[in-house]
């Protein structure tokens, strides 16, 4: 992984490079034309490298991931049981206006 | 004073009363961190229809004819040029962030508390009235109710910051080891491919604006490329050379920069054990602004080629 660390900011900086040679007027055609080239060549180099890179840095987004997932459901069972606080309360709420009903019948009867 | 009212208090005073209004920034928080997210995506998402697109203006340059194979590999239009594995692992993280902001947004947003302190206060008035029999315990009904209605509010708001304080005690370090890790990958692997790419189309079209122009010289004037039609030849190098500029400046790592700021101003205002201060929430804000600032720069950046002026 280091080695590639290495290798991708001096390829970035030596394409970069010869695609601006490519449009630079002081330098002639066939040159321009040349450095057109190598940048391109360069470029297709990267290309390979940031895919391997990419292959080699998945397992760490793959653990990370996980742990990310694991909090992300963690906040929703926090959430739902905060909400079940709320609704047992109103459930025996719901229950005594029961209670309500039947005392206020009860007290007629006596 | 009857025991259940010195009980009621000495709960009030250790479940601690303050009462935490959610901040309205954070209501806007989680929707700017998932615009984010979903931007951040693409920085990742674009890369295989990028190199198909630079591959296909190359073949329209040049004029060679089209091919699956070439020097020993498939081109873009045959194969991926990354791995789908490695690139779905970042996409499915960064949908991760956003969903973490959401629900984090949702919890320190959430209403249980209150519904829970209103609930509650109902229900201590509902017993206040069947003892109403007893004129002691009736008296103390509504003073009751109101008490307990606080209480169980503060034991809910009590119950989310332990929720909170285990969400970000939890995800927090997550949270800050992926933006590690999407901030590594833009400046060592995506950003170089988009910058070199940038600069390749630039010189792509900057190569075909001068040959039509020395194609042209020989021609009657009325036969050649109007004004018009080359200043949007020209704009088009113009807005990729300002790609260009801004890729070489940094401009990826703003985003997952503006992310951390945003996910830590609202760690500091979720988390606190009072309710956030006026600087806090300012903080806050100016972090939002920030990141949707950033999250337009980065939509733009990662338009496809085509999408020029």
């Amino acid at each position: 992984m280091n080695d590639l660390a290495l290798d991708v900011p001096a390829l970035t900086a030596l394409t970069m490079a010869c695609f601006e040679a490519a449009q630079d007027d002081d330098l002639d055609e066939d040159t321009r034309r040349a450095f057109a080239a190598q940048a391109r060549r360069l470029r297709a180099h990267l290309v390979t490298l940031v895919s391997a890179r990419f292959a080699a840095g998945t397992p760490a987004f793959t653990a990370c991931a996980r742990q990310v997932a694991a909090a992300n459901a963690g906040l929703e069972r926090g959430r739902l049981r905060l909400a079940e606080s709320a609704a047992t309360i109103q459930r025996i709420d719901r229950l005594l206006k029961g209670l309500d009903r039947l005392a206020g019948v009860a007290v007629r009867f006596l | 004073m009857p025991r259940l009212l010195v009980l009621l208090l000495l709960l009030l005073l250790l479940a601690g009363c303050a009462q935490r209004d959610p901040a309205p920034a954070v209501l806007g928080w989680q929707q700017r961190f998932s615009a984010a997210s979903v931007a951040l995506g693409g920085w990742f998402g674009g890369l295989e229809r990028g190199e198909r697109e630079l591959y296909l203006q190359e073949l329209a340059h040049t004029g060679e004819p089209v091919r699956l194979r070439q020097d020993g590999r498939p081109t873009p239009l045959a194969s991926s040029v990354f791995p789908p594995a490695a690139i779905r692992a970042r996409c499915e993280a960064v949908a991760l962030l956003g969903e973490h902001a959401e629900r984090l947004a949702r919890l320190a947003a959430d209403q249980a508390p209150d519904a829970a302190a209103t609930a509650a206060s109902t229900l201590a008035g509902r017993i206040g009235a069947l003892t109403a029999g007893d004129p002691r315990l009736g008296e103390y009904a509504g003073p009751v109710g109101v008490l307990a209605g606080l209480v169980t509010g503060a034991v809910v708001e009590h119950q989310r910051q332990q929720l909170l304080d285990q969400a970000l005690h939890r995800g927090g370090p997550a949270v800050e080891r992926l933006l590690d890790l999407i901030e590594a990958d833009l400046a060592e692997s995506v950003g170089p491919l988009r910058l070199t790419g940038a600069a390749q189309a630039r010189d792509t079209l900057i190569s075909d604006y001068n040959r039509r122009r020395q194609e042209e010289a020989a021609l009657p004037a009325a036969q050649r490329t109007s004004p018009a039609e080359r200043l949007r030849e020209l704009q088009a190098i113009a807005a990729l050379s300002q790609r260009v500029e801004l890729l070489r400046g940094g401009a990826p790592l703003r985003l997952p920069a503006a992310m951390r700021q945003a996910y830590r101003r609202l760690a500091a205002v979720a988390g606190g054990r009072q309710p956030p201060t006026p600087a806090q929430q300012a903080a806050l804000r100016q972090a939002l602004d920030d990141l949707q600032a950033e999250t337009a720069a980065t939509t733009a950046l990662i338009a496809p080629l085509e999408d020029r002026p």
